[in-house]
């Protein structure tokens, strides 16, 4: 005969498990530290190609210029203007990715939690 | 509203039956409808304008994620500016490229207002948008909203540009970069992209007040910030959008945020509950407001046959009988 309540529980976790995949994924195969400091690698490089492209997109637009009013002299200034703009580029979106990827590892981390209870009760249920 | 909620609950039983097919038919729809407007605007490559190319795309959009709706768009997109002028799509991958790197990477999932906002645009209703995205999603919608914008606007300029490309010289590429990039940086994108910001986010905070008609009132409030920021940065930006498009959008953005209160937020507030209660840790002030809820008459036809006439025997000993109920 079919017991209910464990068929009820049963289903609960099937659909959680199949919906929740990502997020199981995070939190039960990563620490948290690992995760957020790969994500912030990843951060780090997507922002940098990105910012060699906003530059290159600027030198598109402005080549004339800088090739005819730019001197050896003035170089130095052009690139560390360049420099500090990518850092203060860089340090934005790494903050940004440090607490975004945070936050998405503990909202994953609780649905483990109750994803664990579920399956404790269940062999609970089983044992019985 | 009685209509639009009996609707919306046959519409969730219909949903709960072919959940499956729905969401793949939607995607498909909304991919075939921006694809062949795309190629209505700019199709300059022959071999992608065919419809037998926009179902096969298409169809490709319906089974994969969001985002590769997107990125299908943004191509087929950069193909048609690369038949027109290799700079201009050089310069337009170039800025899908930025857009991805920095922002699609923390949250692929809005990538879809990307594209709705595009359709919105191209249909010349873009006032629409920020109070659809304020009510149903965050303010981080801002980004892909702008990002729509821009690759409208990319459109509108390549239009502009196919006019006067036969004059322009192909060796000369540097001048050539110059006048795309010029072209692209419209006044009226930094408008609208500055008014759909606020929008989104007076939207947003107001719907997400604990107020009774938080929604109505941030559709209010979000159509006259729209309107407003757009008259006043008409003057100030002298740009030229017209006032009776902005009047007609705020018409419209006003019914279809109205529409979309009910559909995803149909609340009753006047059978409102408040309760409060405590427990060993904290008391609890809690307020409850139940949902509308409509169920369609459940008209079952019942065919009653007429009796059969009996027939009647006279007997002349039933006189005398008795009937005892």
């Amino acid at each position: 005969m079919l017991n209910e309540k464990k068929v009820k529980l049963m289903t609960k976790i099937a659909i959680y498990e199949k919906n929740e995949k990502e997020d199981l994924k995070i939190a039960s195969q990563n620490f948290k530290v690992d995760y957020v400091t790969l994500h912030m690698l990843y951060t780090a490089i997507t922002t940098t190609i990105g910012y060699v492209l906003l530059v290159l997109l600027y030198a598109l637009g402005n080549l004339e210029e800088l090739l005819v009013n730019s001197s050896v002299t003035a170089m130095p200034e052009l690139i560390s203007g360049a420099v500090s703009n990518y850092v203060v580029c860089l340090v934005v979106f790494l903050t940004i990715a440090f607490f975004f990827y945070s936050k998405k590892y503990d909202k994953a981390f609780k649905k483990v939690k109750r994803e664990y209870t579920d399956l404790k009760n269940l062999t609970k249920l089983i044992e019985k | 509203m009685t209509g639009i909620l009996l609707l919306k609950e046959k519409f969730k039983s219909f949903y709960g039956k072919n959940d499956m097919f729905i969401v793949p038919v939607a995607r498909f729809i909304l991919a075939f409808v921006t694809l062949c407007l795309i190629n209505a605007n700019i199709g300059y490559m022959g071999s992608l304008k065919g419809v037998f190319v926009t179902i096969i795309l298409s169809l490709i959009c319906a089974v994969l994620p969001n985002g590769a709706t997107v990125l299908l768009v943004t191509l087929v997109m950069v193909a048609h500016l690369y038949a027109l002028s290799l700079e201009l799509a050089i310069v337009t991958l170039l800025i899908y490229l930025i857009m991805y790197l920095f922002y699609f990477r923390f949250t692929g999932k809005s990538s879809v207002w990307v594209v709705l906002t595009l359709l919105c645009c191209m249909l010349k209703m873009p006032y629409v948008i920020p109070v659809a995205a304020g009510l149903l999603s965050g303010v981080f919608t801002i980004i892909p909203v702008m990002f729509g914008i821009i690759i409208y606007y990319i459109m509108n300029f390549a239009k502009e540009y196919a006019q006067v490309a036969v004059n322009v010289e192909e060796s000369d590429i540097l001048n050539n970069f110059k006048n795309v990039l010029t072209g692209i940086m419209d006044k009226e994108i930094i408008l609208l992209v500055m008014s759909f910001a606020l929008t989104i986010v007076i939207v947003y905070v107001i719907r997400r007040l604990s107020i009774d008609y938080a929604w109505i009132y941030a559709i209010v409030a979000g159509a006259l910030t729209d309107f407003v920021m757009l008259l006043v940065g008409n003057v100030i930006f002298s740009t030229h959008i017209s006032f009776f498009g902005i009047l007609m959008g705020l018409i419209l953005s006003v019914i279809v945020g109205y529409i979309l209160n009910i559909i995803f937020f149909g609340v009753d507030y006047s059978r409102t509950e408040r309760v409060q209660y405590e427990d060993e840790q904290y008391y609890y002030y809690v307020k409850a407001v139940p949902k509308y809820s409509v169920s369609a008459a459940d008209v079952k036809v019942k065919k009653i046959n007429t009796q059969k006439k009996r027939r009647v025997v006279e007997r002349d000993d039933m006189d005398d009988i008795d009937l005892d109920f």
